[in-house]
């Protein structure tokens, strides 16, 4: 038995794993909350709109029988992302959901306690609750105790992405516990007190925080159910007028231009051939762009996450499933810095390497990108390959194409390993090259290669 | 109506209350007072925007109203 390094926070239960099942124990303490959710038909009703994880029942032992009330089985979702990967419309669409669910509860006089980012998961390009025990019966009167955490975790990273820059939802790497109010306020744009939403929920908001610290005494204090509704319903409204549009549209924003029409077909038809050879349960496309060749793999059955280190891509191709519901995972990810284990002894949320290896990747277009713009050694791009995925499809780019040509007019060429021959060798240590396929219409080679490593 | 609640408020919170802070205190308690502080607005603020649908729906014809 293991218990999940995420979960320690929460008296009212515990994730742990027990031969390789995930499990959730419910602690007597919480049983009324508990008991609550499930006789008051909150959880089939958010259950059935795919809003909250499913989970069943069973016989299996809690992990401390001391304080368990009993233990459930959730829905497993293929793989858990964090907040800092989403791109800005993913993270307002799961900043909705939290709104939607806390609505939802009141109408069942139950409330979130919580409002936390990471209590929200992606399964495709829906986002589903999976926090089971953020349930609490309402008390009539009492404010809502979670709504400095959804400023913190939402708000404000929202505000600052769409009103700042979109690059400044990384902060939500740097800060676990959600973006402090105060350095929100200082950071965002004057104009933003201008907004009555932004304004209250984050400038006032701060500064309230500050001052009412230690003068002000919440106990006994009463807010009426219209207020706590109205409160929900004002941060609904600033969180939706919150924008950012990335220039072009899905559909153009892919480079077709080192390819030809022909030689694009050949390079998909060759993609669908290698990917029908390995069969893989799940794919990482890396570096996927809007993830054209992502799409391909979930045709074919596979799981897949697309990783790319453009906010714009990312949100693009969120937006595109979203639209034709799409159960692949567009994820903001740059391959020179991972993301890290984070929170408590760096166990809280996992490391991007932890979470896979993946059955396969793809690696299309990317190599030169890591080894060129980047300056990262062959061996070096072979072995986190490696690390990523058992096995492989790999897209070599050579020197002469005048994308790489067009990344060495300015700099001093000092790539004298970039070549076909270093490649191969580079990655033969780490997988057995299967298949190499020159493309139509250029110089690139596509590569199927199998993991060394039988597992 | 929003913009003159969020002027009130901010009248309020700069002459009304002392400047102290003290980083040992649960950071929640601000927070938690702040909110009953703009429950007043925000609760007339929706009280008045719940009417008005109603007042809308009223005078929608039948096949229009929305499931709201």
């Amino acid at each position: 038995m293991n218990r999940e390094p995420a979960s320690y926070r929460d008296p009212a239960g515990f994730l742990f794993w027990r031969n390789g099942v995930l499990y959730r124990q419910v602690n007597r303490r919480y049983a009324p909350h508990y008991r609550r959710l499930m006789d008051s038909g909150l959880y089939e009703d958010l259950s059935d709109r795919g809003w909250l994880v499913s989970h069943r029942e069973t016989e299996e032992p809690p992990a401390d029988p001391d304080r368990a009330q009993c233990t459930i089985a959730p829905r497993r979702l293929p793989f858990i992302s964090y907040p800092y990967e989403w791109c800005f419309e993913a993270l307002k669409d799961a900043a909705l959901l939290t709104l939607s669910i806390q609505e939802k509860a009141l109408e069942y006089d139950m409330v979130l306690k919580d409002a936390s980012a990471y209590n929200v998961a992606f399964d495709g390009s829906r986002p589903v609750f999976i926090d089971t025990l953020s349930f609490e019966c309402y008390e009539e009167g009492a404010p809502w105790i979670a709504y400095r955490q959804f400023c913190e975790h939402f708000l404000a990273p929202l505000a600052m992405m769409a009103r700042a820059h979109v690059d400044l939802g990384r902060l939500l790497a740097a800060n676990v516990e959600g973006v402090p109010l105060a350095a929100a306020s200082r950071a965002l744009p004057w104009s933003t007190r201008l907004s009555p939403g932004m304004l209250m929920h984050i400038h006032l908001h701060a500064r309230g925080e500050e001052r009412l610290a230690e003068s002000g005494d919440a106990s006994g204090k009463r807010m009426s159910r219209r207020a706590l509704e109205g409160l929900v319903d004002s941060l609904r409204g600033v969180v939706g007028g919150l924008r950012y549009q990335p220039r072009g549209i899905w559909s153009d924003y892919y480079d077709g231009s080192s390819y030809t029409e022909e030689g694009f077909a050949d390079k998909e038809a060759a993609v669908r051939e290698y990917l029908g050879r390995l069969d893989p349960g799940t794919v990482w496309d890396l570096g996927g762009n809007v993830g054209v060749f992502s799409r391909i793999a979930e045709e074919m059955g596979s799981a897949v996450v697309c990783m790319d280190a453009d906010p714009a891509c990312v949100q693009l191709h969120y937006l595109e499933n979203r639209r034709v519901d799409s159960g692949v995972l567009p994820l903001l990810v740059d391959l020179t810095n991972p993301s890290p284990g984070l929170g408590w002894e760096n166990r809280e949320r996992r490391p991007l390497l932890e979470r896979g290896p993946a059955d396969a990747i793809m690696a299309l277009a990317l190599v030169h990108h890591l080894a060129i713009g980047h300056n990262v050694p062959l061996p070096s791009v072979a072995a986190l390959f490696a690390k990523t995925g058992r096995d492989a499809i790999v897209e070599f780019v050579p020197k002469e194409d005048h994308q790489v040509q067009r990344m060495l007019r300015d700099r001093a060429d000092i790539f004298d390993d970039y070549h076909a021959d270093a490649f191969e060798a580079a990655f033969s240590s780490h997988f057995v090259i299967e298949e190499r396929r020159e493309m139509r219409d250029t110089d690139r080679v596509l590569y199927l290669m199998r993991g060394r490593d039988p597992s | 109506m929003k913009m003159r609640n969020a002027i009130v408020l901010s009248l309020v919170l700069l002459f009304a209350v002392p400047s102290v802070a003290h980083a040992y205190l649960d950071p929640g308690t601000g927070s938690q007072v702040f909110q009953i502080l703009i429950a007043v607005f925000v609760g007339a603020g929706f009280t008045l925007k719940v009417y008005w649908r109603r007042i809308k729906a009223f005078f929608r014809p039948e096949s229009e109203s929305s499931d709201e």
